[in-house]
């Protein structure tokens, strides 16, 4: 059995037949075959709420497992550790010039996020709020508290010069830690932002199961 | 007054998020399939109109249109 961490994100075309049950438990399979852990029964992958309503298998708690969406997509990460995950679709609207969605985001951020990754964002707006969506989303996700009264308090980007001119814009692969937790970000396409945090650094797979 | 209220909604969430046909049972997640990037843009909308903070406990609450003409009737967000 593999002991290293991972994390696969399997991407879905929002509009595939498959309930997000059956979808889940393609997941888990691919995810046991490709890191030789047991595969569990579909008995074991029912699915229950936390009071928060994060999602987790309670027979099976080796696996843990986290859920987005947006645009044409449905995805979920799966991991042998506590996950979460976010997937955003960078979207300009047609009623907005970029420099009006550039001030709506601003707005968003002064509004739900901590000072400083307000300060990122205006680094480089287009690229950075969505950085910071994701990554707050996904953390979120792995604590499991999602988007509370606390949600402002939390600050997902590194409070350090270096490595916030380090990721900031169009940086694909990307890793850092804040918050004692390791955040992931990289692109699916033109248009998708994604994130994943864990309470380790782990190995990174996304696989794209939109043809199949 | 509830007609107007949902008429206001509509065209929020139209603009935002290009869903057109709503009705007082539509499900933001289940039907339209929003998130919580989407979700986050309409509160944005509605705070700017109306100048008030929306609590993001009561955020989570609004499932569906009709929660959330109950809430903007309870709150005094009338003036569509």
């Amino acid at each position: 059995m593999d002991t290293l961490h991972h994390v696969c994100t399997y991407i879905y075309s929002i509009n595939d037949p498959r309930s997000v049950q059956k979808r889940l438990c393609y997941a888990v399979e691919d995810f046991c075959r490709r890191y030789k852990f047991p595969i569990p029964s579909h008995d074991a992958l029912s699915i229950s709420r936390t009071e928060t309503g994060k999602p987790y298998f309670p027979l099976s708690p080796q696996l843990q497992f986290s859920i987005s969406h947006s645009g044409e997509y449905w995805s979920c990460a799966l991991a042998n550790q506590t996950v979460g995950y976010d997937l955003q679709k960078y979207e300009q609207p047609k009623n907005e010039s970029p420099q009006e969605m550039n001030l709506r985001h601003q707005k968003m951020a002064a509004r739900f996020f901590h000072p400083v990754e307000t300060q990122f964002i205006l680094l480089d707006c287009q690229h950075n709020f969505f950085t910071v969506w994701c990554a707050r989303e996904a953390y979120v996700k792995h604590t499991g508290q999602g988007i509370d009264q606390y949600f402002s308090e939390h600050c997902v980007i590194p409070n350090n010069k270096d490595d916030m001119y380090r990721i900031s814009g169009k940086t694909s692969e990307i890793s850092w830690s804040s918050m004692g937790k390791f955040f992931w970000k990289t692109y699916y396409g033109d248009d998708y932002t994604i994130c994943i945090c864990t309470d380790t650094p782990c190995n990174y797979t996304l696989i794209s199961l939109c043809d199949s | 007054m509830e007609e107007k209220i949902f008429k206001y909604i509509q065209d929020t969430v139209c603009e935002i998020t290009g869903n057109k046909n709503l009705l007082m049972e539509t499900d933001f997640v289940k039907d339209l399939r929003l998130n919580s990037y989407d979700i986050m843009n309409i509160v944005c909308a509605f705070e700017e109109k109306f100048d008030v903070e929306i609590p993001n406990r009561d955020v989570w609450q609004m499932r569906q249109v009709k929660d959330v003409v109950a809430y903007m009737i309870q709150n005094g967000m009338t003036e569509v």
